[in-house]
């Protein structure tokens, strides 16, 4: 067991390019760290400096208090996880686990013995040790792949992307094998993805990162609601946040569908006439129709055109184009870009109680609590009302979970 | 579709199935797998296409959005088996096939990691050999796991090695249970697997080491050129740098072209387009027959002259009598070259030369030896037709 810490870590290749960009990362003892963000975001090089596959420009990387930029792969005592997936049907699962053990050389046959059933306990397997691989089931199959890697007794376990090439209902079934693993043995865990929903039901804190520099390290949660940036907001959350252009003008905030009384927390961030761009979770916004009358009058109400609904049978989404500013749609494309998203921005996606009879083509009355709006400047992208906005003091209305 | 009885084998969960078609007179390897993934691999297999790699070759790709699934089509690659094939086929225990088998591998290991490919799941499953003179050649065919880069570090190269290893191991056990072999063959195999890190590590110093030698000892510089010849690489460019803190010293930088010296060179002479490996035995039966025609001719014969010579009264005569002898399985080439190891080795048992018709003769009634490289044709005799499986059958 140990901890992992990253110390202003620089990847820098021959072209100068910063693939890592000063990333500083403390990952405490047993912690399940996830490393995110779009292809080319650098969470990859960055596994792979902590692994001791790619060579550190500038920085430190500390696993269990010693300094391991020099030390080889195999110095390091970590295990890479599900990087050899492949089962061999003619040896039976006690020697599926153990092989890695003989090749070593290091154990007796009665510590691999210990060490093979005692992996066997945590996985659930004890029963099946003398079996063939093909007497298993997808899962138990699965299983016996960590039980290579646990009986190396590493310090950590290293994921990279190992969920990516299997189709969805194994991802599922693979997905909670791991967490299950993972809260099991309280091991040290970096898992690098690209998938949000990994990333939000594995991890205990998630580093968000972009073209190699970390946006923001927190709760799967913190990182839902209180995002530090345009960038994190629109990544993490499916579907994702609404990017609205709003101006502060008059006591109002006046959004392209609708005008709201301006809240303290706005005018304290920004000025009057000063054009910002609003985030607005799906789920922040009601049918009016259907508004629990206890907090109705917190919203506003406000009437749009809905384009095209998607009734999913446990939730609903509308569809509303609206008209922005050619600059601010520019900008919106080019954060889309970023994102590796082909989400239309200059679209609000709302989502609806599946009850909701909002008709496609007709217009529909929608309610939206204000002190769930973000305020980000289209300058810097930074949120500037990030720890005001009420987000997280009520239970957020449709969980992306 | 035909109608086939399928049977589900146990493998890992990552791994994709793999159906053989044939279509315009050509077999086509087609893998079914998740569209970013087939993407990846086209484009990784493209890639050591280009790089002039022994790995599969990428023939297309089939998205099918409707389905959410890709189709990677492959061309099959010709006179290629799979190590399973030939240790079924072989007596139990046999520890020189199977370093040929660990050569092979420790070889193409090295050709990609100097082109900057990591493989990351380099194991016998993922592997092809095909016969190549006394050698034999490994061809990479999964590339899910490969990524391309300008170089590889230290650690990558090292992982990947690492990697190899376990699976070689792993391979070879489980190859030796389904076979029934006693299990103390266990820590032997283990142990030749580990070994072929040596191999490696041999290898790559050869190919990268940098001499530093006194300016006077510039003929080392020649004895470094042999060596990477003698290996079957041709050198494409010599560079001898002063060492800066001793101005009398150089360091010689050798830069490593492809592993074709032999062949490039018997081509040259022949036309004949013949593997790294052929071309060895084939140069070496060439500068036989040149150094009889020498003391035939009472003067010195040149090797071009030579070697039109040899195609004509020797090669290709020789090469046809070699297949027959063989039953015309395999190709011409390589039933040449076995007929030429086989004279080679019966001729060292007998203290003098047995001549080639006493080498036909064994090679057609197959009593060579059973370590013998030319032994391993056995892999071309092609599997026989499989009776469909009746399931009214009791």
């Amino acid at each position: 067991m140990a901890e992992i810490t990253i110390k202003n870590v620089f990847k820098r290749y021959g072209d100068g390019f910063p693939a890592v960009n000063d990333v500083s990362l403390d990952i405490a003892d047993g912690e399940f760290m996830i490393l995110v963000g779009p292809s080319g975001c650098g969470k990859s090089t960055l596994l792979r400096m902590i692994v001791g596959l790619e060579d550190i420009s500038s920085g430190d990387m500390i696993i269990g208090g010693k300094r391991v930029n020099d030390k080889a792969p195999r110095d390091r005592n970590l295990a890479m996880v599900f990087q050899n997936y492949a089962l061999y049907p003619h040896l039976s699962v006690f020697e599926n686990i153990a092989f890695p053990l003989r090749l070593q050389g290091k154990h007796s046959n009665e510590e691999i013995r210990k060490l093979v059933n005692d992996a066997a306990d945590t996985l659930e397997l004890q029963e099946h040790l003398e079996r063939k691989p093909s007497q298993l089931s997808g899962g138990q199959r699965q299983r016996v792949a960590m039980g290579r890697a646990i009986v190396r007794q590493a310090d950590a376990f290293l994921f990279d992307e190992p969920l990516s090439n299997l189709d969805a209902k194994l991802r599922g079934q693979m997905r909670t094998e791991i967490l299950r693993l993972q809260r099991r043995l309280g091991v040290t865990t970096v898992y690098v993805t690209h998938d949000q929903t990994e990333a939000m039901t594995l991890g205990d804190r998630v580093a968000v990162l972009k073209k190699g520099v970390l946006q923001q390290v927190a709760s799967p949660r913190e990182l839902y609601e209180q995002p530090v940036n345009l960038f994190v907001a629109g990544f993490i959350g499916s579907p994702p946040m609404n990017f609205i252009p709003a101006v502060l003008r008059d006591g109002r905030l006046e959004l392209p569908f609708a005008s709201i009384p301006a809240r303290p927390e706005w005018t304290n961030v920004a000025g009057e006439g000063q054009l910002l761009i609003t985030g607005i979770r799906p789920g922040s916004f009601e049918d009016a129709s259907l508004v629990d009358p206890g907090k109705a009058g917190r919203g506003i109400t406000f009437d749009v055109t809905v384009d095209v609904t998607e009734w999913l049978g446990n939730e609903q989404y509308a569809f509303v184009p609206y008209e922005a500013p050619t600059d601010i749609a520019a900008q919106l494309a080019e954060l889309a870009h970023e994102l590796d998203s082909e989400q239309m921005r200059t679209q609000l996606c709302v989502s609806l109680d599946p009850m909701s009879r909002v008709p496609a083509g007709g217009t529909a009355t929608l309610w939206l609590d204000p002190s769930r709006i973000h305020l980000f400047d289209p300058k810097s992208g930074e949120n500037l009302t990030r720890g005001s906005a009420m987000a997280s003091s009520e239970p957020v209305a449709s969980s992306n979970r | 579709m035909p109608d086939v009885a399928l049977r589900d084998i146990a493998v890992g969960p990552s791994r994709h199935l793999v159906k053989f078609v044939e279509a315009d007179g050509a077999l086509w390897a087609l893998k079914e797998l998740p569209p970013r993934i087939a993407r990846k691999e086209y484009s990784v297999l493209r890639q050591l296409e280009d790089l002039g790699l022994p790995a599969v070759r990428p023939a297309g790709l089939v998205l099918q959005p409707e389905l959410g699934s890709a189709i990677l089509v492959t061309r099959y690659l010709d006179g290629s088996w799979q190590y399973r094939r030939l240790f079924m086929r072989l007596p139990p225990n046999q520890p020189k096939h199977r370093a040929r088998l660990f050569d092979a591998m420790a070889s193409l290991l090295v050709e990609l990691h100097r082109h900057g490919v990591f493989w990351g799941d380099c194991s016998l499953a993922n592997t092809l050999f095909s016969r190549d003179g006394q050698i034999l050649q490994a061809w990479l065919v999964d590339a899910e796991t490969s990524e391309v880069h300008p170089t590889l570090s230290d650690g990558q190269r090292e992982l990947d090695l690492q990697i190899l290893v376990e699976n070689v191991a792993a391979g070879m056990l489980d190859l030796a249970a389904r076979l029934n072999r006693p299990p103390e063959l266990s820590d032997t195999l283990i142990a030749e697997a580990q070994d072929i890190q040596n191999r490696y590590q041999q290898l790559w110093e050869i190919l990268h080491t940098e001499p530093v030698f006194g300016f006077a000892d510039r003929y080392r510089v020649e004895g470094t050129i042999r060596q990477l010849n003698d290996l079957g690489f041709a050198v494409e460019e010599v560079s001898l740098q002063p060492v800066s803190a001793s101005p009398d010293k150089l360091r010689l930088n050798v830069a490593v072209g492809d592993r074709r010296y032999h062949a490039q060179h018997l081509r040259d002479l022949t036309g004949m387009d013949v593997g790294e490996g052929q071309a060895r035995s084939l140069l070496g039966d060439l500068h036989t027959y040149q150094g009889q025609l020498c003391r035939e001719a009472g003067h010195d014969v040149d090797e071009s002259t030579a070697a039109r010579l040899w195609v004509m009264e020797v090669a290709t005569p020789t090469m046809h009598q070699a297949h027959a002898a063989v039953g015309y399985t395999g190709t011409a080439i390589q039933a040449y070259c076995d007929l030429l190891e086989v004279r080679w080795l019966l001729s060292e048992r007998a203290g003098h030369d047995v001549g080639t018709d006493r080498a036909l003769a064994a090679l057609s009634r197959d009593v060579i030896p059973t370590d013998s490289a030319a032994k391993m044709a056995v892999v071309e005799i092609p599997t026989a037709p499989m009776p469909a499986i009746q399931l009214d059958d009791p």
